[in-house]
């Protein structure tokens, strides 16, 4: 799967989770929108809801059994969480192995 | 239970004997489609009851548990972590292997069912999850260290998740039953049983139908102001 896709995958579940709580930004999210912080899209508990879906969606639509929530995130200097594209990112490292 | 138009759909780990069969048989009885599992195979059937085997300690099956009820059914509507594992001794004649695997069972299974249960109870934005506890962990009972620690674990992972799950609209609280006379017990002694009665509010052993009483009303879509809390049965 390539980046872009991926990209829209994730803004896709960015926006699924801000229409269901009533989020009045959702046609602005898009790639670079960021994901948490004091602008972020999302609060704490949307972030785990988007990340949770995205895993979800990853194992069943595509057949990508993907954990984004091990210590490979939580121990990189800078969060892969911060964007969708920088989530699309990760999700290609850990397809392509390539975090180790 | 009837959440919206469909059937709900309840897990009961550790279904195949003791209370977890016949929490299976209670709510299967009352119309739900219960999804009971255990390492082993169940010979209960009856209308509304599948039995899926897994054993809960083991992350893997616990994920393929889940999915599978997905699959099957798209919803979770309920979750009892009744699967539990004991023994009863004095901790210094405890081995550790003993030790493990109580709290592999009771700690690390009781986590991974509530972890993957919400991932698809998040799914409609309500669930109702109820761990048990035991009345060992206010009585502090001898002989029951390792058991009733697992517990305690159960009970603050308990109170925990309720605020971490409270946002999706689930609900996490636990049960404590008094001693029913099962499996579990049935190696106690007599008069450790008699003691620890004694102690009790209520002075005679739990019944299943006890517990299944008070789970019907924690899992009920009524009680939806209710959690993060530990009911113990019989006052201890």
């Amino acid at each position: 799967m390539d980046k872009a896709r991926l990209v829209d995958i994730v803004v896709s579940a960015v926006r699924d989770y801000a229409a269901s709580v009533g989020g009045g930004r959702v046609a602005e999210i898009s790639g670079s929108t960021a994901l948490f912080g004091p602008r972020g899209a999302l609060d704490s508990i949307g972030l785990v809801s988007v990340l949770v879906a995205l895993e979800q969606e990853l194992g069943e639509a595509h057949g990508l059994a993907v954990s984004l929530m091990d210590e490979r995130a939580m121990s990189r200097e800078r969060s892969p969480f911060r964007t969708p594209e920088t989530l699309a990112d990760y999700v290609l490292d850990i397809t392509r192995g390539s975090v180790s | 239970m009837t959440a919206g138009a469909a059937t709900s759909v309840m897990l009961v780990t550790g279904a195949r004997k003791g209370i977890g069969r016949s929490l299976a048989e209670w709510f299967a009885g009352r119309g739900l489609e219960v999804v009971g599992c255990s390492r082993e195979e169940s010979d209960l059937v009856m209308a509304g009851y599948t039995h899926i085997r897994a054993d809960v300690a083991e992350e893997k099956q616990v994920v393929a548990l889940i999915s599978e009820i997905g699959r099957r059914f798209g919803r979770l509507d309920a979750a009892v972590n009744n699967a539990g594992s004991a023994s009863m001794n004095h901790a210094l004649l405890t081995p550790g292997s003993t030790a493990e695997r109580i709290l592999r069972t009771n700690v690390l299974g009781t986590f991974l069912v509530c972890r993957e249960a919400a991932k698809l109870m998040m799914r409609a934005r309500r669930g109702r999850i109820v761990n048990v506890s035991t009345v060992a962990v206010p009585l502090a009972l001898e002989g029951e260290a390792v058991y009733a620690a697992s517990k305690s674990a159960v009970e603050t992972l308990t109170r925990i998740l309720a605020h971490e799950l409270g946002g999706l609209g689930i609900t996490v609280n636990a049960i404590g039953p008094a001693p029913v006379e099962t499996d579990l017990v049935a190696s106690v002694p007599k008069e450790k049983i008699d003691a620890l009665v004694a102690r009790m509010a209520l002075k005679r052993l739990g019944t299943a139908v006890d517990v299944c009483r008070v789970v019907e009303f924690l899992v009920s879509p009524d009680t939806d102001y209710l959690t993060g809390q530990t009911l113990y049965l019989g006052g201890p």
